[in-house]
This record gives structure tokens, sequence and C-alpha cells, in this order.
């Protein structure tokens, strides 16, 4: 077993949950209110904004995708109080999902429309996040045990020879976190999901075996209740996809798997799970801040130029290679490299050291779409 | 200046909308083409009336195109709304597009 | 002739700005792209965050919207971020280069040093911006000119005031020998026949009714249904009585003149004159489409108050009501609501428009540009890969 430190050092949030940051969240419910939400975010130092392309327009499942990642943000630990700013007319309305997002932290929310213009939505936003901004500087981290790390795991254009490169340190690492009752989210490629068959054994109940069952055997990424059916024809899985998904089962081999985590939704245990996402990195990364992880790791062997607001993303490169800019990378996985390294590393980045992605300030933000606006 | 409470939105139109809430008795004034017509029902705001008698089956013209059917005879200075108008059928915009080809 | 003061680009089209942008091809580049407008103060970043895992109708549409945004009259230069082997940053960059646009592409690869790469960026984006500013408008005739026909934040009002008013403006602009696009499919149905009708050939019709009927179909897939939906009891209460009525309200932005061409969402139209573009009813991916397919102004009608631009045309803003203008005079730059106060006609209005449309080519700034609202989206049809 690996021996490291077992805790982190951590914000305690009122309702128990732990950040690795310690931000105010100010989130538009639709594109028509960023710039707004820009602007209030910009007049504190905690401020982030949270825009995206998303809000109105939107029907059925694409429309209930939106709304779950964006009260998942509200209630990803690292967010300490959030600012809901909306348009007004849009589909994605403020106090509906101002009453829907959790109510154990600080929160508020009104509208463009309502406020009777920008100028007055930015004085009244900025207000509002000024107590909060001044109320949390009064919080310090401390010490917690490391149960309270929600690690998502996302592999990124990672081919066979990789995943069997990183396979032992990886695994070790995530039977180390979910001994220690930490959660582990990985982000799975659609290769992935078609061969979760093999893994059926180590599902933890048989809904979940069930669940397993039926990924693998659709063809198509059917991975929320509806898709456009007339699209299912353009993906098709040849025989070195399919390697290159059991490749990535390597990761998790005989880790029990608690739930299958679709997009945006909030695991309810720690352990192993297994999210759904896009291809898409900045997508993904923003499923896994809705699915309330405290801290991210891209695992790939060229620099990511993109982190996710809110979450810190690390950027694990699988053996360094000669043709690699490595000024991007967080860690190096080499032959001579140890799960208790890696895990110290994450601890570090748990505790407060900033990633080179945060260094940069590469933060943006997007939800997926499972259909069409209209 | 006399100051215009309904609005014709085309010249072939046989409603007009009501720019401000009429009570029964009051006039509909558009200056620009002179028309004054007495007002028979209670007309909202936004909502239209009959300025030119409207037979059972015949159009409705606003924007100069038809937007639907008089399901009643309306007369001059009443309410024109879903009490005695209905929408096209399928078939019925079909023929319209067909009138075109 | 007409004329409105422009900028002449080599390739002979005309814009009625002169921005200098940076655009990315993927999501995964939203950041750098800003970080790199963040560096030049006068630089508009253009951000889109799909570009990748797309099926292949978006990515042909996001390419293609990509390519009409870096190819707009109104861009004096643009520099495009890529990344990967098959990215279409290159491509785009030298077809655009050829038809003598001034277009880099910097495509990142896994050896790419972030550093060096915003270096590069900088000076480029330095040079050409200077070099914008030395760039004198000129007189250009009025038959150069697109705008493109938008609402968003609809009212009782709208379809009575704003969007007739509009559409006064849009037969005066094709009355000129401009063009004027008319956006939003979703708005069409329940009316469509009637603007079928209005189709200069049967070609053009079908084309029409074939779209609605596709925008139809993909809403359908989701399980809603808009035609029986329509009008909604809220619109009743305002005295909406059909959804040929309300579909006409919305529609009469395009006014009266015949209808030419049926565009693809961002595609340019080869006809002058009034043309139709397949564009959602969802206003910034629609405007950014209507920009895309080459227009150079947006005219935009709002009821409730909204306060969107785009990076790269002047938005001008209509409002449906007296009070609106009260409220939100800082977002709107026409207030249509003198009509529901008896003041003025559907014509003074439509006269106030195209007055106003002839002052931004010139160079007047709308409400959204003085307030930098810069909202970009490209329309998606499907999931996420």
């Amino acid at each position: 077993m690996c021996k490291v430190s077992k805790t982190f050092k951590g914000y305690v949030r009122d309702n128990h949950s732990v950040g690795t940051r310690n931000y105010i969240g100010v989130i538009s419910t639709v594109v028509c209110s960023s710039v707004v939400t820009r602007d209030i975010a910009k007049t504190i130092p905690e401020g982030i904004p949270v825009v995206h392309a998303n809000g109105c327009a939107q029907l059925g499942d694409d429309f209930k995708l939106t709304k779950n990642t964006l009260k998942g943000v509200v209630a990803n630990p690292n967010i300490y109080a959030s600012l809901l700013v909306g348009l007004g007319c849009e589909t994605n309305q403020v106090s509906i999902l101002l009453d829907e997002t959790i109510d154990s932290k600080p929160k508020a929310g009104f509208s463009i429309q309502q406020m009777a213009g920008g100028t007055n939505t930015l004085q009244q936003g900025s207000k509002i996040v000024r107590e909060w901004s001044n109320s949390l500087k009064e919080l310090q981290r401390t010490e917690i045990p490391i149960s309270n790390l929600k690690l998502g795991i996302l592999p990124i254009d990672l081919t066979v020879e990789d995943y069997v490169f990183a396979s032992k340190t990886i695994l070790a690492t995530i039977q180390s976190l979910v001994e220690q009752k930490a959660t582990v989210v990985l982000g799975m490629t659609d290769k992935m999901e078609r061969v979760l068959e093999n893994v059926q054994h180590q599902a933890n109940d048989e809904v979940v075996k069930q669940q397993l069952l039926a990924i693998s055997s659709s063809k198509t990424r059917q991975t929320w209740d509806k898709v456009n059916p007339n699209e299912s024809n353009y993906l098709k899985y040849n025989e070195a996809d399919l390697a290159l998904g059991k490749a990535e089962l390597e990761f998790i081999k005989d880790v029990p798997i608690q739930s299958i985590v679709k997009y945006a939704e909030i695991p309810k245990s720690s352990g192993l799970h297994l999210a759904l996402m896009p291809n898409n990195v900045i997508e993904s990364a923003s499923n896994l801040v809705a699915s309330g992880c405290n801290l991210i790791i891209f695992l790939t062997i060229r620099p990511i130029f993109t982190g996710t607001i809110a979450v810190p993303c690390m950027t694990v490169g699988i053996q360094q290679k000669k043709d690699v800019s490595m000024e991007m990378i967080d860690y190096v996985i080499n032959r001579d490299s140890t799960p208790v390294q890696l895990i110290e590393e994450m601890i570090e980045v748990a505790s407060g050291k900033l990633t080179k992605l945060e260094t940069f300030k590469l933060e943006e933000f997007a939800i997926s779409h499972i259909g069409t606006t209209f | 200046m006399k100051v215009n409470n309904a609005i014709k939105l085309h010249p072939s139109d046989n409603v007009v909308v009501a720019l401000n809430s009429l009570e029964v008795g009051e006039h509909i004034l558009i200056d620009e083409i002179g028309l004054v017509q007495e007002v028979k029902d209670k007309i909202p705001y936004g909502h239209k009336v009959c300025i030119q008698e409207i037979k059972k089956g015949e159009k409705i013209l606003k924007y100069g195109e038809c937007m639907g059917i008089a399901t009643n005879d309306i007369k001059v200075g009443h309410h024109v709304h879903v009490h005695n108008v209905r929408g096209l059928k399928e078939s019925e915009r079909l023929v319209s597009v067909v009138d075109f080809a | 002739m007409k004329t409105f003061k422009g900028y002449k680009r080599p390739n002979g089209t005309f814009g009625v700005r002169n921005h200098v942008i940076v655009i990315n091809t993927v999501g995964e580049l939203a950041g750098v792209a800003n970080r790199l407008a963040d560096l030049v103060p006068g630089v508009v970043p253009v951000i889109q965050q799909g570009g990748t895992s797309q099926f292949p109708e978006d990515s042909m549409q996001t390419i293609r919207t990509i390519k009409g945004t870096v190819g707009h009259p109104n861009i004096n230069a643009a520099l495009i971020l890529g990344m990967g082997e098959d990215d279409f940053a290159e491509q785009i960059a030298a077809e655009l280069r050829e038809q003598q646009c001034k277009v880099k592409a910097i495509v990142i690869n896994k050896s790419t040093s972030l550093e060096k790469l915003l270096v590069d960026g900088r000076a480029w984006l330095q040079k050409v911006y200077e070099e914008s500013l030395e760039d004198k408008r000129v007189d250009v005739p009025i038959t150069e000119l697109t705008i493109g026909l938008e609402c968003g934040g609809s009212d009782a009002w709208s379809g009575i005031t704003a969007n007739p008013a509009i559409g006064v403006c849009s037969d005066m602009i094709v009355d000129d020998g401009a063009t004027s696009i008319l956006a939003e499919t979703t708005e069409a149905i329940g009316a469509e026949h009637i603007l079928a009708r209005r189709a200069i050939n049967e070609q053009v019709a079908k084309d029409f009714l074939t779209i609605v009927k596709n925008y139809e179909n993909r809403i359908l897939d989701t399980g809603e249904d808009i035609r029986s939906a329509n009008p909604t009891p809220g619109n009743m209460v305002g005295g909406l009585t059909t959804l040929e009525e309300k579909s006409l309200g919305c529609i009469k932005k395009g006014g009266n003149a015949p209808l030419q061409q049926v565009l693809k969402y961002a595609e340019k139209p080869s006809a002058k004159g009034f043309v139709f573009m397949d564009t959602p009813g969802y206003d910034v991916e629609s405007v950014a489409g209507l920009a895309a397919g080459g227009c150079q102004i947006v005219l935009f009608s709002t009821g409730k108050g909204s306060p969107t631009g785009s990076p790269i045309v002047p938005v001008i803003k209509i409002g449906t009501n007296p009070k609106l203008y009260e409220i939100m005079s800082e977002h709107i730059d026409v207030n249509a609501g003198t009509i529901v106060e008896g003041k003025k006609t559907l014509q003074d209005v439509g006269e106030e428009i195209y007055n106003l449309v002839l002052k931004v080519a010139n160079g007047e700034k709308t409400k959204a540009e003085q307030h930098r609202n810069q909202e970009f989206a490209i329309w998606r049809l499907a999931q996420s890969i």
C-alpha cells in the first residue's frame, strides 16, 4: 500500500463539503447575460465568471443537461457562494434555477430585465459579491482527511501504448484513493464505453451491472435518455477503437464501480464512478466540475491549453518525450515514478499549489449539447 | 395634434389593432387614413377590432395577409379573437401554396 | 446613387467596421484566444467552444461560420488559432488569402510553447492592428450593403410596432438595390406558406418549405411540437388569435418584397434583394449566422430588452414599447414604442431605422457596441460526441 500523507489542506464549507480553492461563482444562466456576468466577477479577487453559450431556445434533455451542469457548479465544493445572472426572457429562468440549487451555501440571483438594464445589474451584482468576498476572507485552510478529495480523471488523446505505460501508476493511485474513502470520477472516452461489458463483474450492484451492459451494447453514443436518432449512423467503432477502450479499462482493473455518472450528475457515494462525457476537453472538464470534483487530472501526452473554472486542472504527462513541450505539464509519469509521488503532487495542488493552467490563467467553461437549439 | 389609438398594419386589412384598451362607445382614431369608428365591444390593448364587415368563412386580413377564417359573421366595431376566428387547416395552407405554383 | 462611408477590401467587398480579430477553431483554445486579445487592446476576441467532437453536419456548419466570420467585410485582419494535424485553420486561411484577406493561422501541436505562441501571436496582431488604423473610409454604393433581421425577447407589441417598422426599412433597403436577410426559421412556422408564395420561383418556394419542414422534424425528434404549442395562452391574452398571426408578426420584419433566395446557416447570398437564412430562434446563434453570411449590420427587435451584440457586426436594437425605452434606453437604439403612443406611424419609424442604418454604416456606434457586447455562438444541430 502507498504510504502518503493522508490529509490535505482545504476549505470546509458550512455544508461540510471541502474545497481545494475558494471562489465566488458569478454564473450566467444564458449567453445573453455573459458580458455583465464577466464584469461582475471582475469586481472581486475571488470572482470567477461561469459563462457559456447555452440557456435559451433549448428543449428536453438538452435543456436538462444545461440546468444540471449549472446546478452542479453551484454545489461544487470549491465555490463559496453563487450569484446567478440572467437576461429575463430565456428558457433557463433564474428564479427556477435558484430554487433548484442547493440551499446550504450563500446564493442569489436576478435578471437584467428585472434590474432594468446592464448598468443596474452590474451595480447590484457587485454589491452582493463584495459582501460575500468580505466574509470569505476569514476562511482559512485546515488539515482535512484525504477522504474529502473528489478527483476527476480525464484521459486525453492517449494511444494503447500510453495506457499500458501509465496503467500501473494510475491503477495504484485509484486503488489507494478508493481505499482511503476518497471519490474518483473517471471520464470515459467513447471507446471505453463500448467495452464496459468486460468490467461487469466490478459492478457494485445489479443496477450498475445492467447500465454497464446497456452502454456497451449500444452502437451509438446513447448517453442521455434521448438523442437524435438521425445521427446514429455516423459513429462506427473498429477493432483498433475497441483495443483503446480495453486499454483504458486497465486503469480501473478490479476496482468496484459504484455508479455510472450521466452528464453532470453528482456521485452519491465515495469510491470509483465512471462518467459519460463528450470528447471535447473543455466540455468534459466542465462536466467534472458539475459532478462535484475538487481536483481534476488530465492524463495526456501533449500540453493541454485549457483548464476549467473553479477546479484546479493538473496536467499529467505520460512518459517524457523529446518532442513534447513541457512548460504546461505539471507531473510526468516515467519508468521510475510511483503512485506515492503522484498522490503527493495531487495533495500539494489540492492544498493550494497552482497548476500550470492556473498560472497561465487558462480557465474556461462550456456546456455540452445533446440536441439542437430552436 | 390628434393621437392615434389604433393601428392598421396594411391598407387592405379588415381589422386594426387597438393601441389602448377601448371601452364600448369609444371611437377608433387613425389620423393618417382618416379612420374614425365606434367600438361595440370592450377591446383590450393589442387586440383586434373589425373595421369592415366580415362574413362567416371569409378571411381575416392583417399585415395584408390571411391570418385566419371567421367562424361567425363579424360586424364593424366588434372584437376579433379566438371566439370568432380559427386558424387555417393544413389543406387550406397547402392550397394557398399551390396557388403560387 | 445613395452611398455610405465604408472600408474597401482588396477582394472588392465593403465593410462598415475595420476589426482585427482573433478566433479559435477548437474550444480548447478559447482561453488562449482570449489571452492574445487581451495583449493587444483594440483586438476583438471571437470565441467559440465547439469545433471538436461534433457530428459531420455540425463540423461543416462550424467551419462555414468561422470562414464567413474571418472573411467578413467588416474584418481588416484575422488570426485563427487551430490545433492538431487535421485542423481546418490553415486551410481556411489559405483559401481566404487567395481572396486577398489578411489572415494568419497558427496551428498548435504538442511541441508548441505557449510563451512563444503568445509572443508571436501578439507581434502579428500588434502589427496588423497598427496597419488597420491607417485605413480610411471611402464612398460606397448602398447596393453593397447587406442587413440582417432578427428578434429576441419578443412581447405582444413586437408584431405590431418594431417588426413591421423593420419591414418598412427592409423594403427601402431592397428598393435601393441592397440586400436584406430575414432569419429565424422557427419564427416562420405557421406562416411558411405565406412567405413561400412570395418566392420568385417554384424552386425558391420549395427550398423555403423544406427548411421549415426539416426544422420542425428536428424539434419533433426531441419530443416537442412547436405548431400545436402556439400561440401560447400568454400570446392569446396579449391579443394573438392564430399561429399564422403570431408568425406573421415575426416574418413581417422582412417587409413585402419578393423572396429571392434561401440560404443555409452562415451561407452568403448570391442574389440581391430580400432573402431568407435558415437559423434558430436563439438570437445569439442566429446573429452569428447572419454575420458569417455577410450581413454588415443586424436589426434586432426586442420587447423585453436585451443587451446582446456581435463581435463583428453592429447590432441595432429596436424597442417595441414605450416602457422598455423608458427603463432600458442604455440598450435600445430606436424606440418603436412611439407607435403605441400614437405619436408616430410605422412609416415614420421605418424611415428612422433606415436613417440610423446609414449612420451606423458610416461609423456611428450602436448601444451594443458602446457597451462592448460581443456575444458569439455557433448554432448546434446535434449532440457533442
